[in-house]
Formats: C-alpha cells, structure tokens, sequence
C-alpha cells in the first residue's frame, strides 16, 4: 500500500514538471504550505500546488539577482527553493559528512542554475534591465561556482563567452573582459590585437 | 657470496676443461654465477636429461596482481631434436605461501610462447627484468599456487642461437625442467608431484609435443593434463599462412630456429640472399615485437636466392620434409589435453588446429577443444582463467569426457586479412561500466549487455570505436525519496583515438568517447512518465590506458578517470534541480572492456 502511495505521489510530481514543461502556462495557485511533503500519503501532493511552488521559488530566484550566494548555516527553506527541491537537496546533503556545507552549495548552484535558466530563455536585448542585470550577476558569480565544483573551468569559461557576447557590445572591451574573467576562474591568456581593431 | 659462487663457477668450468671427471649424474648441483656468466655454461662431460647443472635464487617481477614468490634460475641438461646433448636456461617459481590444497604441490610447466631470437629476449631474463610478456599468465597461475617451471628453451646460452620451433626439442627443454626442479636445494618441489603443460602458440606446439613423447622420453613425471593453445600443428599450412602477412616475423624466426637445427636440410647459407642475410642478422638481433614490426608482412622471396617463393622453398625435399617433421597429430594424447584457438587468430590458422583436433580424437585421445572469439594475442590472455580452472580439474583428479564429440560445425576463421595493417578488432566486446555521480555519491552501473567495438590499427596507430548502452534504468538513493530514473547513454560518433604496442609488449591507448546522458523518464518502479531531459552536451569520456599487451585478453583494459557533465536542459520545471543534481566536475567513470566468452566445441 505504501509503495502505491509513494508510486502515485512520484506520478504527479513528475507529470506535474512535464505539464509545465510541455505547456508553460503559469496557475494561479497561491504558495502558501511550508509543510514537509509526505511520499507515504498522496493526498497530501496536489499536482497544482507543487506547479505552483516550482514557478513561485523560480521567480523569487530571479529577485535576488545582484545578492551574493548565501553563507553560513541554511537552516529555514529559501523563498527560491520549492518544497520538494528543498527535501531532495536536504536528503542529498545528509548523506555528506559536511552536510551544513553541502547543503549551502546545493542551495546556491540552484540559485545560480535558475537565473541561468531564465538569463538563456530570454533574447538578448541590451535595454531588457532585468536579463543585463541577471547576466551581470552570473558572469560575477561564475568563479565561486568553480570553486565550489559545481562548474568545469572548461564549462565556466565557455559561459563567460556566452555572457559576455551578449552584455558587452563593444568587441575590444569584451575581449578584455573575458581575459579579466578567465583570470579570476585561473585561465591566463591573451588575446592580441587583430587586423579588425586597426 | 657472490664472489665465491663465481668462484665455483669458474674452477667448475677450469676443472672440466681439464678433462676431470667431476660432473656426472650423480653430482650435486651447484650454485651458478650471479652475473651473465650464468649463461655461458661449463664444458662438462655427459650427464644424464634433466641433471641440473647450476641454480641461482632470482628476482622475478611478475606484476602488480602476483602474490609472493620465491624463483630460481637453472642451467640443466637436455637433448635437442636430433638427439644431441645441450645445455639449457630457465626459471622455477615457487608461490611463497604453502599449498593449501591436496597432496603435494603441483606443477606447471609453463612453454613459452615466441619470445625473440637474441639472448636478451630470454623468459629468464625477462622475468628477471619485469618486462616478460606473459608475466601475467604465469602470475595466474602461481596465484592458484601452483609452482610455476618455464624453460627458456633451447639456445639462450651465450653464443648460441634459439632453434626456435623445433618442436621435439622444445618438448625436451620443458620435460627436462621438470627433472631439474626438483634438484634445486631447498625448493621444495617433488619430482612426484602432479604437473600440467600448458602453452600458447610456440608453447602450444611445445605442449602438444609433450604430450606426444612424454611416454617415451620423461615416462617417470606425474603429467596429468595439457593445455594447447594457437597450436601451430601444420607447418607447411601455417607457413603459408604467415607469408607476407602481419606475422611474417614468425615465419622468418621458423626459418632461422630451424635452419639452426637442422643445417644440412635448411643450408641459410645457401638459401639466403644478401637481404636474406641481414634480415637474419637483424632477426637474430631482435625480441619478438620489435621483430613482428621489422618483418611485417615481408615476403619470403624477397630473402632467398633467386627469389624463390614459399613455395618453391617449401618444396626442397631437405625444407619439405624438416617441416613435416615438426607437425603433430601423429600420437596419441596419453593424458587430456585442453586445445583451444581463437577464431580471429591472424598469425597462427585455426584451420589446421582445428584439423590437430581431429586427428586427436581419431586416435582415441581426450581432447577439450575451446573456441575464443578473438585474435592471436587476446586469445593467449583470455584462456588463462579457463585453462587454469580445466587444469585444476585435472589436478584433482575429475574426469573430464572432452569434446570430440560433437555436433557443432567447426569453427572458422573471422581473422582479419593479411598482408595490411596490423589490426587488433575488439568486436562487440563486453563493456562493463560504471560513473559514479559527484554529488548524488551514487554509483550508476551500466547495463551489463553494454558493449564497445573498436578496430585498434597497430599499424596506423589509431583507434576507432564505438559504444553501445542500452537504455537503462537506476534508482537514485535521496534520503526520503525513492526514485527510479530510466537513463540513456547515446554515444555521439566514433571513439577515436591513438593506440601504440611498443618493443617491450607495452600497449597504450589514448583516446575519446563522447556520449549525451539523457533522462528517459522518471517514476517509481513499472509506471515511468517520459521526462526527457539530457546533458546539454555531449559529455566526454577519455580513454586512456597505458599497460602490458597482456591487458587485452585478460580483462584489465580499463579506462577510468574524471570527467565532468554539462548543465542538462529539457527537464521542465525540474531542469534546475536536475543540473544542481547531476552536473559539474569530479564524475568518476570506469568502463572495463573484455573479450566475449569463449565456447566449446
């Protein structure tokens, strides 16, 4: 019977993230339980109330856009983890030995992992505030997600060139730019002078 | 001490020049020089097959995976084909841990497969230099705890040349050991003792050739069982074979081993051109690899005078009739024999091995034969836990009834075309894999029907392959949330790659095979919901090895390291959460690739 339960409610979670998935319609569900989701009791998910948190902790990862990750110990759920993001980050953090740390990392990359989500959704425009702002953001953040292994250096710096096409139009200042953020990811080069700039 | 075991050395050797007669049968052997003057050995008067002449405790280096043992090498008394007396080298091994099993201690009398016509290329030597390439068939079987007796065969002595294939006097090199051994002080090995031959190519003609004069010439040793494999049993056939082929060097190392045997009937002198000359020289010059790339797919008449072809040399009575001299299948087997070939083999015909069968079995004999899927050298490597539990059978005494009775068609040739590349096909090879999730710390094990095929061109020393997984499924352990994944791993194009087989019988692969990781469908047991979300690029997985050839065969070509997984994309409203889960740097993979089992028949 418990397994049944557990089957159902997995169901509907994962049907709920192929329904928005596949239809990306934004309900009007307010988000409001902070409760532990139960997997033994299915009448405890309601497939539109966990949409619901899913849309609401994205859009509260893009309000943070300029924030520093979080520090120290994470003990109360962020605003821009849903419920079931936070018990799944929780249990995989439990079972580190440095659980307190690992759970910030979880928290953080996922945080970083949404505004990036959203930042690629979006068409460059250089007058959209809300996407610069955000990109800023990400470039900035990119060396603490290498340091924390969350991202390849390889990977890192071929973000930092995806970021930095669309945030710096200026071809020369880009170039410069990405040599100043390679360098603080540890990439060291440069980029000389070619016959487009004379 | 080592001084003075030079010392007896050398009065030993100044006593026989003098003509005292001191050293008979019934002479205590002695401890040898610890220096290569262990291989110049004294002029002695005659002496009995089998008197050990000289011992040395040795160091032999056998690689990461042997248990402890002690080794000694030996100088001892032999015959040659013809009947004359000789003096041969080798290496008894002993596992340092006492026998667990029943009765004495047995003994396998491991016949070298080729190895090179210069001194340097000794097993003994080898061995002793941690570079012998069967090292890790010998390993298997010391740590089965079987003592281990491997004759370097006959012509490693100091000024001589190898008879290289003369196959009546190979079988008396290694029947002779077994005599030798158990004089060694100390070394606990009975002359009583239960023993086994077992060899590969030229130690596959070695030991059918035991088995087939065993009765005759060493009646007395306790010689319970053989294993045969990539036998050459048909010299005119194999030598056909090898013509102009990738194993040429075999064929021209036949024509020197045998043209030292038997002089009068294979006259090199005669025979050889100018070129002929020196690729003997540099044939004599040469251990078995730097040989095999020398003389690859070389042609016999390129060396003889006239250029006369194969043929036409094959066709000399005095060559014809040297050469049908060394073909088996003219005895019977007195004790079961294990044969086995692989179907890939590109030096040695499985054809005429399977006709060695045949004529076993017409003479009553219990033959096992074992068909193995690959090539010549893969092959030698593979068999070794087969071989080793078909002789452990033997050594307990079991009955086993063989195969000559049999309904399957015969095996038949999958060998790669000669005369080209140097080709090792890995074709559709188990792969047995794994990648083990950096921050889930779960382990992912690929399917076990998962398969890697690959062409690795020696020649060319490159590597094309590819991977094969079907879709899978696997649970990911979150505390509190139980939830099976159905996973893919898509190969996206060839594995490619360079790979080298250096003098030394060292292999080394480097390589890359990309894959995309793609989320099929998640749920909890049979209900899976598609999901289908993946890396949002390839991932890539290096494969890079770096061993001995032995690795092929033996299931230790393993590729493993770390590597990292890009972002995942089309994972809906979980695409965040998926990419916290699963990408990043520090996934470890290992994928072990091993040839397909063998059959019998």
């Amino acid at each position: 019977m418990k397994a049944l339960a557990l089957m159902l409610a997995v169901t509907m979670l994962v049907a709920t993230g192929w329904y928005y998935h596949s239809s990306r319609i934004k309900p009007d569900s307010p988000v409001t339980d902070n409760a532990v989701i139960d997997f033994n009791d299915p009448s405890a998910l309601d497939p539109q109330q966990l949409e619901a948190e899913q849309i609401a902790a994205a859009d509260a990862a893009l309000t943070l856009a300029g924030e520093p990750p979080l520090a120290g110990n994470i003990t109360e759920r962020p605003d821009f983890v849903s419920r079931i993001e936070w018990q799944i980050l929780k249990g995989v953090a439990a079972a580190r030995e440095n659980s307190e740390q690992e759970l910030l990392r979880l928290v953080n990359y996922l945080r970083f992992s949404k505004q990036l989500e959203w930042w690629q959704s979006q068409q460059p425009d250089p007058n959209h505030h809300k996407h610069v702002q955000i990109g800023w953001n990400l470039l900035n953040e990119i060396p603490e997600r290498v340091e924390q292994q969350d991202m390849a250096v390889g990977q890192a710096q071929r973000l930092q060139v995806v970021l930095l096409e669309a945030l710096e139009p200026d071809a020369a200042k880009r170039r410069h730019h990405l040599e100043r953020e390679a360098a603080r990811i540890g990439v060291t080069f440069r980029i000389e002078s070619s016959s487009y700039n004379h | 001490m080592k001084h003075s075991l030079k010392k007896s050395a050398l009065l030993c050797a100044l006593l026989a020049g003098i003509g005292l007669p001191f050293a008979t049968a019934s002479a205590a052997p002695m401890p040898g020089p610890q220096d290569i003057s262990f291989y110049t050995p004294p002029v002695l008067p005659g002496g009995m097959q089998g008197e050990l002449i000289w011992y040395r405790p040795a160091t032999v280096q056998l690689g990461d995976n042997a248990s402890a043992v002690q080794a000694w090498n030996v100088l001892y008394r032999s015959t040659d084909a013809r009947g004359n007396p000789n003096l041969v080298t080798g290496t008894v091994i002993v596992p340092t841990a006492a026998w667990a099993g029943a009765g004495e201690r047995p003994l396998i009398g491991y016949a070298v497969g080729t190895h090179g016509l210069a001194q340097q290329c000794a097993p003994s030597m080898q061995l002793a230099a941690g570079k012998d390439y069967e090292s890790a068939n010998i390993a298997a079987a010391t740590n089965a705890g079987y003592a281990v007796l491997v004759s370097d065969n006959p012509g490693y002595t100091t000024g001589a040349t190898p008879t290289y294939l003369a196959g009546r006097a190979q079988a008396h090199a290694n029947l002779d050991l077994f005599r030798a051994a158990a004089q060694i002080p100390g070394a606990g090995i009975s002359g009583n003792a239960r023993a086994a031959l077992w060899g590969y190519s030229q130690g596959g003609q070695t030991a059918a050739w035991v088995g087939e004069i065993k009765n005759s010439y060493a009646p007395e040793l306790n010689i319970v069982g053989i294993a045969a494999g990539g036998t050459p049993a048909d010299f005119p056939r194999t030598a056909r074979y090898l013509e102009a082929s990738t194993g040429a060097s075999f064929l021209l190392g036949a024509v020197i081993g045998l043209g030292e045997q038997y002089p009068e009937d294979i006259p090199l002198d005669e025979l050889a051109n100018a070129d002929g000359q020196a690729a003997i020289i540099t044939g004599k010059s040469q251990c078995v690899f730097e040989s095999l790339f020398t003389f690859m797919n070389d042609s016999i008449s390129e060396y003889t005078v006239g250029n006369q072809t194969l043929d036409e040399v094959i066709a000399i009575p005095s060559v014809n009739q040297t050469l049908l001299a060394q073909n088996l299948g003219s005895k019977k087997m007195p004790v079961p024999i294990y044969q086995y070939h692989g179907k890939a083999d590109e030096f040695i015909p499985i054809d005429q091995h399977v006709e060695l069968k045949r004529s076993y079995c017409r003479k009553f004999s219990n033959v096992t034969f074992a068909v193995y899927p690959s090539e010549h050298i893969v092959t030698q490597f593979q068999a070794a836990p087969h071989v080793l539990s078909w002789l452990g059978d033997r050594f307990a005494g079991k009955t086993t009834y063989g195969t000559c009775l049999t309904l399957k068609p015969a095996p038949t040739s999958t060998a790669n075309p000669g005369g080209g590349n140097f080709v090792v096909s890995l074709d559709e090879w188990p792969l047995n894999a794994r990648i083990e999730l950096n921050t889930l710390a779960q382990t992912v094990e690929l399917p076990n029907t998962s398969t890697f095929s690959a062409d690795t061109d020696i020649t060319d020393q490159s590597l094309t392959g590819s991977l094969s997984v079907p879709g899978f499924t696997s649970s990911l352990k979150i505390i509190g949330i139980p939830l099976d994944i159905r996973l893919q791993v898509d190969a996206v194009g060839p594995t490619t790659g360079t790979v080298s087989l250096d003098n030394e019988g060292q292999l080394s692969i480097n390589g890359l095979s990309r894959a995309d990781i793609t989320v099929r469908s998640a749920g909890f047991s049979f209900l899976q919901i598609p999901f289908g979300c993946k890396t949002s690029s390839p991932v890539d997985f290096p494969i890079n090895f770096s061993g001995p050839v032995s690795s092929l065969g033996n299931g230790n070509l393993t590729f493993s390291g770390t590597t990292s997984f890009p972002a995942l994309s089309g994972c809906g409203l979980f695409n965040s959460l998926f990419t916290t889960l699963m990408s990043g740097p520090g996934q470890q993979y290992s994928f072990n690739v091993s040839p397909p089992a063998p059959t019998s028949w």
